[in-house]
């Protein structure tokens, strides 16, 4: 797939580009967070109809599923503003708060740990908090994308592609 | 209640991994048409500076 990116792109080439482009922003993407959460509260379901695992186990993974869900969904964000923002270039590195993410995962780990050894309802909302700390940054990821980006595709030339 | 877990777990990874396949296939193309429509953009830009506009 790499040997079939174009050196010299063509108009017809960036034709095809914008509108797959908006084909993924506008439905693979709403799609992809469907499956996202089918699958986390089938995850949730199992955990909690499982013999296998106790009640505080239960509780604790179906709440974790909710968080993985949780980080699907920056990706899902940051994906969606890559797709919608084609005639843009931005600065993922510097704006994706992948290092406030990292934090939050390892923070969410050890309070995870520190349940498993004693299920009190002191970890399950610092849990809880972490989550939506996680999901603060979900919402703040998109406008600091955009807060960086910079045109690259002229509006006359948007216009043509999609015509 | 009588659905048994196994299918609910079979049936959670069956969907995840179409969506982790969906979101992968996702990222691929949209890199993919990003990289054509920066390069488009320099093309356009130098062939600018080229005519003295």
């Amino acid at each position: 797939m790499a040997a079939m990116i174009v050196n010299d792109p063509t108009d017809k080439d960036v034709a095809k580009a914008v509108v797959q482009s908006k084909l993924i922003h506008r439905h693979v993407i709403a799609i992809d967070h469907a499956l996202l959460w089918v699958a986390a509260l089938s995850f949730a379901a199992y955990f909690h109809l499982a013999p296998e695992f106790t009640r505080a186990e239960a509780l604790l993974l179906s709440t974790l599923v909710a968080y993985g869900a949780y980080l699907c969904e920056s990706a899902l964000g940051t994906l969606r503003v890559a797709a919608s923002g084609y005639a843009y270039s931005y600065d993922f590195r510097r704006a994706g708060m992948w290092r406030w993410i990292a934090l939050n995962i390892a923070v969410n780990a050890v309070l995870s740990l520190l349940f498993l050894r004693d299920p009190s309802w002191v970890w399950l909302l610092l849990i809880i908090l972490t989550a939506g700390w996680q999901k603060y940054m979900d919402g703040r990821i998109p406008p600091r994308l955009q807060a960086t980006g910079v045109r690259i595709l002229n509006e006359s030339a948007d216009n043509r592609q999609t015509s | 209640m009588n659905i048994s877990p196994q299918l609910i777990l079979i049936f959670a990874i069956v969907v995840a991994s179409l969506f982790v396949a969906v979101f992968a296939v996702a990222a691929l193309v949209t890199a993919r048409n990003r990289r054509i429509i920066s390069r488009a953009s320099k093309k356009a830009g130098s062939q600018e500076s080229a005519s003295g506009v």
